[in-house]
């Protein structure tokens, strides 16, 4: 069973459309929720945790419309983008008591809670108030509380805003952790290599429309429109070059400094095929091969920009 | 690549779906009390239980006196009747502190929740928007009902105890006092926190809504007297809240009231008003789907 399904999905704020007849699906373990500023990551993010209700369509998570399903919400863990704390609040304090509101008993609640805030590393800091946090603390403190319940979807909203390189790494690993253990992990990003750590899954949204979703490399090999680049350092680019120039598919070569030849191709996988056969030539002396657009940037430009 | 399943859930016991709205409730309550002057207003809030605890126990303990002298004192001191008046004016006393611990607790209630962006946790969480309002209701009237209910049935049960020869007497005189008191207090205590909570549900702080509210209630009892005074008909100082509230509790305790207007008009204006006030909060945290 998908984690997620958006059938038709529409949604719009008055004249404002946030989401124009979305469909897609979302399995376990982590997927990326890709896309710029006002693309409808967060209306997707508010659908799926029940705070909004569909204009057109249906969205389920877990098989189930999230619209005031409480029993559903029990299994669902959001860490918003927005701030929302009390300041006078500790860390401990706000994690459990929103635990307790999934309906935990006061000591289940507190062990959750503890367990949740040792995870994302603020035990030594949890009995301060949020007032006195970094905004890394306070995101860290945020991220606890949607996990503490033990839900089997979570949905971040941008969870490395404020995060310094140390607790970047150490979120990117909780989430990592947090989709082995088989949860379905929803991160929503702008920030392509945020993304690009954690999964190589997407749904890539612009403008309220679902422009892709799937691997990101598989998403890549979609885009004809735009061949794919190798670019490979050796000892003989030119007689590299002869020996694949003759590839129906090859594109176009170009030549740049200190050995390196880029190739563009529209079928990647048979670039690769020869190429195999080619490193095993001692006398090409091919050092790297490095493909510049097989990563989710490219995909990014070549299917927003 | 494990496989995943996600179709069965086991019943897990810890999660209980009763009682989430205590969870706010509680929450709430931390936060009122983190205020300074919480506390302090909490002990003057006191004061007017213990002076008709003292009179209490200075009149039974007289009237259980074997002297005559002492029986005939406290019979000719009116205000140490222990008797429906004696209730009423310990509820009046109470009242000021009613409204105030509504606006120091109420005040921020929904407001606090919008600016600190808490709806949206809470509402991602299986809490629903009733518990929700039903929790922060319980917390605007914890202390309110404490110092109306709780403090008018101690004296109650307390003068019972003291006063043991008394005692036909005075429950079959007064035994309906007790009912009148539970029912005045959630007539006085529902509607002021229900009206608090939607003037913090409309404003962006505590200290607005404080506003808010000193200004509804000045206006309306204002205009109340205005209009009867303009008209000529005194019954119309009932469009007042806070004129109905004494006139209730003239009716109720079986005061000399100069109104004419029948108690249950007086009771479902109340209600009204508070029916009002409840759909203008749920209304306001329904409409999280927009803010957000």
């Amino acid at each position: 069973m998908n984690a997620i399904t958006f059938e038709s999905v529409s949604k719009w704020y008055g004249e404002v459309v946030a989401l124009n007849n979305v469909d897609f699906t979302i399995g376990t373990g982590i997927t990326g929720l890709l896309g710029p500023n006002g693309a409808g990551k967060s209306t997707i993010m508010n659908l799926c945790t029940g705070q909004a209700r569909p204009s057109k369509g249906a969205g389920k998570v877990l098989g189930e419309s999230t619209w005031c399903n409480y029993a559903l919400l029990r299994r669902i863990g959001l860490c918003p983008e927005r701030e929302n704390y009390y300041d006078d609040m500790t860390g401990f304090e706000f994690v459990y008591w929103l635990t307790r509101c999934t309906g935990m008993s006061p000591r289940a609640a507190r062990k959750a809670a503890l367990e949740s805030i040792e995870r994302v590393g603020m035990t030594s800091r949890m009995h301060d108030p949020i007032s006195a946090y970094s905004r890394g603390m306070r995101q860290r403190v945020k991220l606890a509380q949607s996990f503490a319940h033990s839900p089997d979807v979570l949905f971040l909203d941008e969870p490395m805003t404020g995060l310094d390189p140390m607790g970047r790494s150490a979120i990117f690993e909780l989430i990592r952790e947090l989709g082995r253990e088989g949860k379905s992990v929803i991160v929503s990003s702008h920030v392509l290599y945020e993304i690009e750590s954690v999964t190589q899954t997407i749904v890539l949204i612009n403008r309220g429309r679902v422009l892709a979703h799937g691997d990101v490399r598989e998403v890549r090999a979609l885009i004809d429109a735009h061949p794919h680049s190798v670019t490979v350092r050796c000892a003989e680019p030119r007689k590299l070059a002869t020996e694949l120039i003759g590839d129906p598919n090859m594109v176009n070569v170009k030549f740049g400094d200190d050995g390196a030849v880029t190739f563009y191709t529209s079928d990647a996988n048979a670039f690769y095929d020869r190429m195999n056969v080619l490193l095993a030539d001692p006398a090409l002396g091919v050092r790297s091969v490095h493909s510049p657009d097989d990563n989710l940037q490219a995909v990014f430009e070549y299917l927003v920009r | 690549m494990p496989i995943y399943e996600q179709t069965y859930k086991p019943w897990d016991p810890q999660y209980r779906v009763r009682g989430r709205w205590l969870a706010v409730a509680a929450q709430e309550l931390r936060i009122a009390r983190s205020a300074p002057i919480y506390r302090r207003l909490l002990l003057l809030a006191l004061l007017p239980f213990l002076i008709c605890l003292f009179i209490l126990v200075v009149t039974d303990l007289m009237t259980t006196n074997p002297s005559a002298l002492f029986r005939n004192l406290v019979r000719q001191v009116q205000f140490t009747n222990i008797d429906a008046r004696y209730f009423k004016i310990y509820l009046s006393m109470t009242t000021p502190f009613v409204y105030l611990f509504c606006l120091l607790v109420g005040g921020g209630s929904i407001c606090n929740d919008y600016r600190n962006n808490l709806l949206e946790v809470y509402f991602a969480k299986p809490l629903t928007r009733f518990e929700y309002f039903f929790g922060k209701l319980v917390a605007v009237c914890y202390v309110p009902l404490g110092l109306t209910v709780v403090g008018s049935m101690t004296l109650f049960v307390l003068h019972l105890i003291l006063a043991p020869a008394s005692l036909t007497e005075f429950l079959s005189a007064n035994l309906w006092v007790a009912p009148m008191c539970v029912a005045f207090s959630l007539l006085l205590v529902l509607p002021s926190a229900l009206l608090v909570m939607a003037c913090s549900a409309m404003s962006k702080s505590t200290g607005w809504a404080s506003v808010i509210v000193c200004a509804l209630i000045f206006m309306n009892t204002a205009s109340a007297g205005v209009l009867a005074e303009v008209l000529d008909e005194r019954n119309l100082r009932c469009l007042s809240f806070v004129r109905s509230i004494i006139h209730m509790a003239d009716v109720m305790f079986g005061g000399r009231t100069w109104i004419t207007v029948p108690w249950y008009y007086v009771v479902a204006g109340i209600s009204t008003l508070a029916m009002v006030c409840a759909l203008i909060v749920l209304r306001r945290i329904r409409s999280v789907d927009i803010a957000s």
